[in-house]
């Protein structure tokens, strides 16, 4: 069973990762995390580890005076309780302990938009619907502001304002106000952090091209490549059918995308079926992995743990890192937990090699792809870590 | 060739322009595949045509402003929830953002050919390097570059747009590639 809050598609855990029973492996307890450091301004939000091996997201508001900060607490707040609400929020929600979340307090002096200068300089339209920010004042402000411990992965600035503003790139703009902030924040960061294109129709007419984003394609048939695996998978509690259909990147024709409704088509409201649909839930775990390894540390380190009675591999998330453990190259504790009871096993006395093998238990319904050279597919194999102990029993 | 004879002489005009974009878009995917031909790791680099190969509209750049693109309408609007105006600006971004997309798979692959040649597509396509990627890029394939002429001058590079480029989203891969190995 996933765990409670957890997509039934994609679960926590994947299949679940309960010790062997017998196994000499033991159960996992709460980890005691050090303090995040969001820098004197800042807000944690999520504080899932240590950022060297965490993907670190930092967002900045702007257009909030001292006295409206409780409002950007509470843009922030809702944006949060969809990224990590049950269906639409996955993968978010799977790999919650695999991203910091830092939020930069930034006070202007006046607030909302629009009602004057602004410490970014953000503004937007109604026509164009675009929100705007001066990119060299955002990121001299997160330089500033942020310590140089959290290693930026995504950026982001949060408007105060009700309006339909939004901009999908590398720094990701949305108004916190309007009333479907929290989605247009999920799918401007489906833009601007894993490169993934609108999936909805217009009036494009540069549509027999196979671009690069890997959820739409000219290739109705085998996706060129891009989700051919996925077709015929019915994300049940989501999405739906993983197939092609006709409409996207703009194109009324010429263009198709993987599902009926996604993210990135039409994101409003909370429908299960505006999730992120297969085909952007894989591309998003590649994205993740390439950013981290799943082991914290090792204890004791990896080598000669000479007369060592445990050994355990801090995983990131042991509900999604399952570990394999092995001795003189025999598995002895599939999906083991993370800690190995030496003595429990009652080797002969002598010299033994122990390993463990910490990976993705993500299974067919997140992960189809474990291999290739495009859409990071390649940073499946960073999802998996081997380490090896040579201990001594009397 | 019906539609072709039938274009108004504005149409044509865009018509002749995209082609001569296309024939240049084409020269300039050339060397990259030209250089690596059996480098698997080279299949990743877009080879669409760049009607956007242009920089950044001043807008998007030269104002430090990010650029754009925009997503449907508010619900209660009452217009269509998908019409999307297609925009220089919004062609721009999707542009840098399967450059981005590719420059990442570059690096994941540590193909530094490809690296290069889309550090150079980047550089051309956003002159401002505000979120200074092309200069994190140039510095990573220099580190990985295993016939640089100077390893300690990358490494050192390295280092400062470390320190320097705070928030910059490279410098995790900066600290990998470059000052961990």
């Amino acid at each position: 069973m996933p765990a409670a809050g957890a997509s039934p598609n994609v679960g926590t855990g994947g299949a679940g990762t309960p010790p062997s029973a017998g196994s000499g492996a033991t159960e996992t307890t709460a980890r005691e995390l050090p303090p995040l450091d969001c820098g004197p301004d800042g807000l944690v939000i999520e504080n899932a580890g240590p950022p060297k091996n965490r993907v670190n997201y930092a967002i900045i508001g702007d257009g909030y005076t001292k006295d409206q900060l409780p409002t950007l607490k509470q843009h922030i707040d809702v944006a949060m309780k969809k990224r990590f609400s049950p269906v639409i929020g996955q993968p978010y929600g799977r790999y919650r302990k695999f991203v910091n979340i830092c939020v930069v307090q930034l006070v202007s002096e006046n607030g909302p938009i629009g009602s004057g200068a602004t410490a970014l300089n953000c503004s937007g339209d109604d026509q164009s619907r675009l929100a705007r920010c001066d990119t060299n004042k955002v990121n001299m402000e997160l330089k500033a502001r942020l310590p140089a411990s959290f290693e930026i992965d995504w950026k982001a600035v949060v408007l105060n304002n009700d309006r339909w503003w939004n901009t999908g790139a590398v720094v990701m703009l949305w108004s916190g106000g309007h009333k479907d902030a929290a989605g247009a924040a999920l799918h401007e960061g489906g833009h601007g952090f894993h490169q993934l294109a609108d999936e909805y129709d217009g009036t494009d007419t540069n549509c027999s091209r196979e671009f690069e984003e890997v959820n739409s394609t000219t290739d109705s048939m085998m996706t060129a490549g891009k989700w051919d695996m996925w077709l015929g998978y019915n994300q049940a509690d989501a999405t739906g059918m993983q197939t092609t259909i006709v409409g996207s990147r703009y194109c009324k024709s010429g263009q198709y995308r993987p599902s009926d409704n996604s993210m990135m088509n039409m994101l409003f409201g909370d429908k299960p079926d505006t999730a992120y649909n297969s085909v952007s839930r894989e591309k998003m775990a590649m994205d993740v992995w390439r950013a981290v390894t799943p082991i914290d540390e090792t204890k004791p380190p990896a080598g000669d743990a000479g007369s060592a009675t445990m050994l355990e591999v801090v995983v990131i998330d042991p509900e999604v890192v399952s570990v394999d453990w092995s001795v003189d190259g025999q598995m002895v504790a599939a999906k083991g937990g993370p800690k190995f009871d030496i003595a429990a096993h009652k080797l002969a006395p002598g010299s033994h090699t122990i390993s463990a093998k910490a990976y993705d238990n993500a299974g067919p319904e997140l992960v189809r792809y474990l291999t290739g050279t495009k859409y990071g597919r390649m940073n499946w194999a960073r999802s998996q870590q081997t380490v090896e102990w040579k201990v001594s029993v009397q | 060739m019906e539609g072709v004879g039938a274009v108004s002489p504005p149409a044509r005009r865009l018509w002749l322009g995209s082609a001569a974009l296309l024939l240049t878009a084409g020269i300039s995917v050339w060397p990259v595949t030209h250089e690596a031909p059996e480098r698997v790791a080279s299949e990743h680099v877009i080879s669409e045509p760049e009607p956007a190969e242009a920089p950044h509209t001043a807008h998007a750049t030269s104002h430090g402003h990010a650029p754009d693109r925009a997503i449907a309408p508010a619900a209660e609007s009452g217009d269509d929830l998908h019409p999307h105006p297609i925009t220089p600006e919004h062609e721009a971004i999707q542009h840098e953002l399967r450059l981005v997309g590719a420059l990442q798979d570059a690096l994941d692959l540590q193909d530094v050919p490809a690296l290069r040649s889309l550090v150079e597509r980047y550089r051309a396509h956003v002159p401002g390097d505000e979120n200074k990627l092309a200069e994190g890029y140039a510095r990573l394939a220099d580190c990985l570059d295993a016939d640089a002429r100077d390893p300690s001058a990358a490494r050192e590079a390295a280092a400062a747009y470390y320190e320097n480029e705070r928030a910059s989203t490279l410098r995790r891969y900066i600290r990998r590639y470059c000052l961990e190995r």
